[in-house]
């Protein structure tokens, strides 16, 4: 079997999520991943996730969590080709600066919601709840990337933001599919609505970008296609996706996958506070525009996430308290589509190219193209999803068992979020965009991305998932 | 490396994949706004 990211963000992710199914037979066996919890005393941060390691000091808990990434993830890397020790080393840099921003981020003067202040017996703080950490996370990163580049090179083996997130994405089916158990109808109408917004943001987003690239900026369609796909679909699979399905020089997909990585970085940073503001009465369609909106899977499942901290601490301020990941999950269902139909379109590009535009003699597509380029850890999403969904509800019994796998498998999706972050600012140099060459490409982008796909997105979202909200606790 | 300037005109076959993918993105989004509300309510 071909050896990829993708397969091992799967395999990976599988591992985490059967090891912690283990609790439905009663046998606890990731229990002793660390918890990090919002804080006033650095002593109380620390805990195990599970009551069954309760006796364990939460630094021995953090050891362990962090030996257990680092054979796996070390493991993994040798089966890609990497440089095992060169990894190892840059891992556990990045993990142990990762999770000191996490929990810089859930300091109680950042994290604490105001329902919350008594207990710390403080008078204010932020509201920017625990998910503040991956703002100081892609904060560190960016100040590395930019400021530090001989740390961010050292670093290189293992920055690898698309893994991290891919496994994190594997490991949140599960979590998702215990909270849709409790709320089909919804959860159904998610999916439906989600694979509804791809299907209208597919359609129109490439043909307006690739339109706009030839005609008004009179670029080649060598590059108008790879950047119309990076624009509008999904960054930097899609682009080389794109560029290889119409045979472009491997220099356009690398310039393209370029301002894909450094613009989602700005979307990232700007599109949540942009939900806070205009968004908070309508959580899902916040969280489904980050999912249209924000290239590259890390950003857009990062945006997703700190949009629903934000929007939950405002409903919270205002006495409503939503469950727990419904944004996140419409945010990452709308990905995932976009991520499934990523082989298609790169499909329907191929033969337009082979059989309209370049008219090859003998040129085939077939149906291997598009499974070579389906982005394999969706099918882990999709298991573990319904996995557990199936589980909880046809055997209701299991519920606690299962949120216990569930709050295990979070432990370590919650460390990949946070790695994300820490190394898409990694990888963010901005000094690129000023780089001779790229400053068409990158005008085409601005123009596209701020002129009509951000707002194309909310407009999407806004059709499909207007009036619907999470359930509410309490 | 300089991005290529063009003076490629549109073929019939990029002008016919961008209108079929528009008319069909407007033809699709009526059809799947009635399935979202008529089988997968938000409420």
């Amino acid at each position: 079997m071909k050896a990829s990211e993708d397969w091992w963000a799967l395999w990976i992710g599988l591992l985490v999520f059967a090891l912690s199914l283990c609790t439905l037979a009663g046998r606890d066996l990731l229990g002793w991943g660390v918890t990090t919890q919002v804080w006033l005393s650095p002593a109380k941060a620390l805990a195990p996730v599970s009551k069954a390691y309760a006796v364990l000091p939460g630094v021995a808990s953090l050891a362990l969590t962090y030996l257990f990434l680092l054979a796996v993830m070390t493991g993994g890397a040798a089966a890609l080709g990497l440089d095992a020790k060169r990894f190892a080393a840059g891992f556990s840099v990045i993990l142990w600066a990762s999770w000191l921003c996490w929990l810089a981020g859930n300091n109680a003067y950042v994290a604490a919601t105001p329902d919350k202040r008594a207990g710390f017996g403080i008078g204010w703080s932020l509201s920017l709840t625990g998910e503040a950490g991956f703002i100081v996370a892609l904060a560190a990163g960016l100040a590395i990337g930019n400021f530090l580049p001989g740390v961010a090179t050292w670093l290189a083996e293992a920055t690898r933001p698309e893994w991290y997130v891919k496994i994190a994405i594997v490991v949140l089916g599960g979590a998702l599919g215990v909270q849709a158990a409790g709320a089909r109808g919804l959860a159904t109408a998610v999916l439906f609505r989600g694979f509804a917004a791809i299907v209208e943001a597919y359609l129109i987003y490439w043909a307006l970008v690739y339109l706009i690239a030839r005609r008004v900026f009179r670029l080649t369609r060598e590059w108008a296609a790879p950047l119309a796909s990076g624009i509008s679909i999904c960054g930097v699979s899609a682009a080389i996706a794109t560029a290889a399905a119409i045979r472009a020089r491997p220099v356009v997909a690398i310039m393209v996958s370029s301002l894909v990585v450094l613009f989602a970085v700005v979307e990232l940073v700007v599109l949540p506070f942009a939900a806070e503001a205009f968004l908070v009465h309508q959580p899902l369609v916040a969280g489904a525009w980050m999912g249209l909106a924000v290239k590259t899977d890390g950003a857009a499942v990062a945006s997703g996430a700190i949009t629903e901290a934000l929007l939950r601490a405002r409903a919270a301020a205002a006495g409503i308290t939503y469950q727990e990941g419904w944004m996140l999950m419409t945010t990452t269902t709308v990905k995932v589509f976009i991520d499934m139909f990523i082989g298609v379109w790169a499909f329907v590009l191929a033969l337009v190219w082979a059989y309209g535009i370049r008219k090859d003699e003998g040129r085939t597509v077939s149906a291997r193209d598009i499974w070579e380029r389906f982005p394999k850890f969706v099918l882990g999403y999709f298991v573990t999803f319904t996995a557990l969904l199936g589980l909880v509800v046809t055997r209701p019994g299991l519920l606690d068992a299962a949120k216990l796998a569930s709050a295990e498998t979070n432990v370590f999706r919650v460390l990949f979020f946070v790695m994300t972050f820490f190394t898409i600012g990694l990888v963010s140099n901005f000094a690129k965009l000023r780089e001779e060459g790229i400053g068409r490409l990158a005008l085409v982008y601005v123009v596209c991305l701020f002129g009509f796909i951000v707002w194309i997105g909310l407009a999407v979202s806004w059709i499909f998932f207007h009036g619907m909200e999470p359930p509410r606790v309490g | 490396m300089r991005p290529d300037l063009s003076d490629e005109p549109l073929l019939p076959a990029e002008v016919k994949l961008i209108t079929w993918s528009l008319v069909l993105g407007v033809v699709l989004l009526g059809l799947l706004v009635w399935v979202s509300e008529a089988f997968f309510a938000a409420g």
